[in-house]
């Protein structure tokens, strides 16, 4: 071999090993790490933004690895798969551009994806740990991004928390409009999800009476959702009890188990979309990225359709239930439909609340969202105490509300002023049960003449 | 930095005329084996490329340029990163088959830029690199007859923004030398 070939080799091989060091600044990223994402500026404390989703600059805290956005509060994977309750996937690979500020900006959409779905899990997280409860939570959260990993008919624009993997799972979004990955708000809502499960959904594993199946918690097809909104559950709900109370309708086991599967997932999806809007302060957080939602999930009386805020009534529950379907899983879509309905209905009711609370008590954005988060973990962790003891119900009157559930979250509260009572007491009013029968003396809900 | 520049330009200007034999290349077409967002390597073609080369007798030296980009997008969200490279090369004569055909090989040294263009909803941020450093490795093969030069070059190319690493590259140049 010549010695020319023999330099030309080694200036190739040279040149290979000082390969390492072209390093991109992502690689050795890590720590807290200031990253451009989208989000709304509610989230980022950029509170003058005027447009809800806009670029914000945020610290991304405890990375161990920028490029595959790993850290503390999140692993990403996508092309995953799942064998059994196991996750497997690849990590994915970002790309940015570092500018001359130290500010590490994503050079495509998967990148943007991971950057700011990290910051919504960390905020998420933080928050976790400032409220009183034990979490049960392995860290870091997994979140699954672009494949189904679920058997499941819906193969686009949807996001769900699977409770056997512990991830959240962002579908495919094929519509025009705010990618579902990029919305806080449904982020918060899937999050909610999984403390949901922890909390209240395993402490029920073992009780019979919640053995049907509660579909993954999913957002669900508008139409299913428009067409149980537009439902009269009135006339059926008083000819359901009518037939109760003359005894020509029995309590069958398999509809108390429906009508249980309803208000569980009902109050899972109303509590997480509570917790959507208090992370986005957005009551239409859903529609940025589905706008057929704007009629059905929007939470404020109107959208609702209702004149005061009100649950389901336990007839109108035994009405959905009692409603004739050609299979179970007709049965189930229409169960989960009238589920997001009820649930809207809760979300609109701890919306308000709050929005009452932070009037009368003059309290700020942070105070009023410390505060309110609490009363919600707190009503979870009753309602985990509560649910796994119901036993079968053979009438009516023995099957737990969803006033009920409502009741004990009332109890619990210190109510401050007269208005908060009078706006509790016109919500419990509602029911059958306390109607024209309780008034506020002072702040306190009592019976009429207990006094 | 300025006496840098000048010796540059110096050296630029009087190259030719210590060069036994200039060729320009008009026609350039480079594909690149690259990485994108979802770590699937496909290639991609340079959106435009052009070189000159001075050759002594057993080194040559080539000065090219090349501009290529990347998209990426998703609804309300777009990416595009443009990237402008200047490139010098320095092969050494390993071996020629016969007058015609000519075996080189050795390293490439430029700087490339990068500008990033993204936009959200309307919202448009555009952010610059910086003149960076990349390097390559090549080997190449040449043909020239009477007036006629062509060049098949394989290289290995790192720089700190490149997937992946190294990056392979095939360019085939046809051009006029004198």
């Amino acid at each position: 071999m010549s010695l020319r070939a023999l330099t030309g080799i080694f200036l190739l091989l040279s040149l290979l090993g000082c390969g390492k060091s072209f390093k991109n600044d992502a690689d050795s990223a890590s720590g807290t790490v200031k990253v451009q994402i989208i989000a709304p500026g509610s989230v980022s404390e950029d509170t003058d933004s005027a447009n809800p989703y806009a670029f914000q600059i945020v610290d991304l805290l405890d990375v161990y690895d920028l490029v595959s956005a790993s850290g503390k509060y999140a692993q990403f994977y996508t092309r995953a798969s799942r064998s059994e309750t196991r996750l497997n996937g690849t990590q994915p690979h970002g790309q940015y551009m570092k500018n001359k500020d130290g500010v590490f900006i994503p050079k495509n959409f998967l990148t943007q994806q991971i950057a700011t779905l990290y910051y919504h899990s960390q905020n998420m997280l933080r928050l976790e740990t400032s409220l009183d409860f034990e979490t049960k939570r392995t860290l870091p959260l997994k979140i699954v991004l672009d494949t189904p990993v679920l058997n499941t008919n819906q193969s686009e624009n949807n996001a769900f928390y699977d409770g056997e993997l512990d991830a959240i799972i962002f579908l495919k979004y094929s519509e025009e409009n705010l990618p579902l990955s990029l919305n806080g708000g449904v982020f918060a809502h899937e999050y909610f999800h999984s403390i949901f499960e922890k909390l209240v959904l395993k402490a029920l594993k073992t009780n019979q009476i919640f053995s049907l199946p509660i579909t993954i918690n999913k957002l669900i097809h508008n139409k299913t959702l428009q067409r149980a909104k537009s439902t009269d559950l009135s006339t059926n709900a008083d000819r359901i009890s009518k037939k109760l109370a003359a005894g020509s309708l029995s309590l069958e086991t398999e509809n108390v188990k429906w009508y249980y599967t309803l208000l569980v997932k009902g109050f899972n999806e109303g509590l997480a979309d509570y917790w959507g809007w208090q992370y986005v302060h957005d009551s239409a957080f859903i529609a940025h990225s589905l706008p057929q939602t704007i009629t059905t999930r929007k939470l404020d009386l109107k959208t609702q359709n209702i004149d005061t805020l009100q649950l389901l009534s336990e007839t109108e529950m035994l009405s959905i239930v009692y409603q004739v379907s050609d299979s179970e899983d007709e049965k189930l879509d229409l169960i989960n439909a009238f589920s997001y309905l009820l649930g809207s209905r809760v979300a609109l009711f701890f919306k308000s609340y709050s929005e009452k609370i932070q009037q009368e008590r003059k309290l700020s954005d942070i105070e009023i969202k410390k505060l309110m988060n609490q009363a919600v973990i707190d009503f979870v962790k009753t309602l985990a105490k509560k649910l796994p003891q119901v036993t079968m119900a053979s009438n009516q009157s023995e099957l737990i509300s969803t006033y009920s559930l409502m009741y004990d979250f009332i109890s619990s509260q210190e109510i401050k002023t007269k208005n908060e009572c009078e706006f509790l007491r016109a919500f419990l009013e509602n029911d059958s049960k306390w109607s024209s029968k309780i008034e506020c003396v002072g702040t306190k809900i009592t019976a009429k003449g207990e006094q | 930095m300025n006496h840098v520049l000048a010796f540059s330009l110096i050296l630029l200007f009087t190259l030719p005329s210590f060069a036994l034999r200039i060729s320009l290349f008009p026609i350039a077409v480079e594909q690149r084996y690259t990485e994108n967002e979802n770590q699937d390597l496909y290639m991609q073609k340079m959106d435009s490329s052009l070189a000159a080369a001075f050759s002594f007798s057993s080194y040559q030296l080539g000065l090219e340029t090349a501009k290529w980009s990347y998209e990426s997008s998703a609804p309300l969200i777009s990416y595009r990163e443009t990237y402008t490279e200047l490139n010098s090369t320095h092969l050494f004569l390993m071996s020629s088959a016969n007058e015609s055909f000519h075996f080189y090989s050795g390293i490439g040294v430029g700087i490339y830029e990068s500008k990033l263009k993204n936009s959200f909803n309307g919202l448009v941020n555009e952010t610059n690199s910086g003149q960076i450093l990349f390097a390559s490795g090549i080997a190449s093969v040449q043909f020239i007859y009477s007036y006629f030069h062509a060049a098949l070059d394989f290289r290995l190319l790192m720089g700190k923004d490149y997937r992946p690493q190294p990056t392979p590259s095939a360019t085939f140049k046809i051009g006029i030398t004198f």
